[in-house]
């Protein structure tokens, strides 16, 4: 099974389970990325997250159907994210696979966390505990001429 | 001997002030070499037609001040417009006034098109007099037919405005500046490509120095696919998306 979020309330991980828990799958590898306290030595207090929802999904499902290719169709791959404003601890993104042996499931749930960084529609802000707000930078979609 | 009064102005004080407008149009020829040049903006003086649609709108602007018996009154909207007609060979100019007043509008819009007329020739007549091809034209500039024309307004404006259309894009993260809203109307040449639809939100995006730089690092994209600098802009609308950093 292949199946991609884009989540206004709070990801639960036993979507990603019920998505890649099928009988003849012996692992499930499951990535979950949460919001950290601080970062690059400055105190936060919540991030928000912007995104092109039309193509951020689409994006996952390219993701997830270039995983399938590499690792194997008869895998299950589960892919989503959050948008709007998230508290300290809440998770913001949720990777997971299933695999009959957990080599797959483990190159596999890297491949969907580690592409789903580089090249989705999502942009982060974060909110210190100062006041002061900041879009951080990140990967260009396209080179600069 | 008794007094002769010479001229006399209208007294429209006791008229109703309705909502006039007027369009006139005129044309100047010129030699095919000439014209292609006027067309292409490369004379030597400059480009005339962007010239001449300045001109026009001042002459618009200045009739009651010259023309003795002609009433000043308060322009609501000059526009020009600009045909190349390679049959003629020559530019047909277009001019469109209007205005809220007791009396009609329509020498502000000859007044104009006569203006921009003789300044695409004032621009053009250098190049003309070396080709040698209307000797006799100097006099007199050679523009004919100054008239009036609601039509050929039409008609003008409508192909012009096929030559620009607007792009609805839309802002995602950091271009999410205070006063910028979520989405961009930027004008565009038909045909135009990514790279410059890229310049031209450079420009709307003046007033907001901090997401310059950013632009050279973002990438415009449709609802399905990021697309490059030399990729044609589509007919959907569009989005701008900065350097992406989920999770």
């Amino acid at each position: 099974m292949l199946r991609v979020e884009i989540l206004e309330q709070s990801i639960n991980p036993l979507r990603a389970l019920e998505t890649c828990g099928q009988g003849a799958n012996g692992a499930i590898d499951l990535f979950v990325g949460q919001v950290r306290n601080v970062n690059e030595g400055r105190e936060v207090h919540a991030v928000s997250y912007d995104l092109h929802r039309a193509l951020c999904e689409q994006t996952f499902r390219q993701i997830c159907t270039e995983a399938a290719e590499k690792f194997g169709q008869h895998l299950d791959y589960y892919l989503a994210h959050r948008h709007g404003r998230l508290e300290i601890g809440e998770a913001s993104v949720i990777a997971a696979v299933g695999a009959p042996h957990r080599d797959e499931a483990f190159q596999g749930c890297r491949f969907l966390i580690e592409q789903m960084k580089r090249r989705a529609p999502i942009w982060k802000q974060e909110h210190y505990v100062d006041g002061d707000s900041a879009w951080l930078p990140g990967n260009a979609l396209h080179q600069p001429a | 001997m008794k007094e002769r009064i010479h001229y006399r102005m209208i007294d429209v004080g006791r008229k109703a002030t309705s909502e006039r407008t007027a369009i006139a149009t005129g044309h100047i020829r010129m030699s095919l070499e000439t014209f292609e040049r006027v067309r292409d903006g490369t004379l030597p003086k400059g480009d005339p037609l962007r010239l001449a649609e300045v001109a026009g709108v001042l002459a618009a602007k200045k009739t009651a001040e010259l023309i003795p018996l002609c009433h000043p009154l308060g322009l609501d909207h000059v526009a020009l417009a600009f045909r190349p007609n390679p049959d003629l060979p020559g530019i047909e100019v277009f001019a469109k006034t209007s205005t809220a007043a007791r009396t009609g509008v329509e020498m502000e819009a000859l007044h104009a098109v006569t203006t921009a007329l003789l300044t695409i020739w004032d621009l053009a007549k250098q190049v003309q007099a070396d080709a040698s091809c209307i000797p006799k034209a100097c006099p007199n500039c050679p523009m004919d037919s100054i008239r009036q024309s609601r039509k050929r307004w039409r008609k003008v404006t409508m192909e012009r405005e096929v030559v620009t259309r607007e792009v609805t894009i839309h802002l995602f993260g950091a271009f999410r500046q205070p006063g910028l809203g979520d989405r961009l109307e930027v004008a565009i040449p038909v045909n135009a490509d990514i790279a410059e639809l890229r310049r031209a939100t450079g420009e709307h995006l003046g007033p907001w120095p901090k997401t310059q730089a950013l632009l050279a690092s973002s990438a415009f994209a449709t609802d399905t696919a990021v697309l490059f600098d030399h990729d044609a802009v589509p007919d959907s609308e569009m989005s701008i998306l900065p350097p992406v950093c989920g999770g």
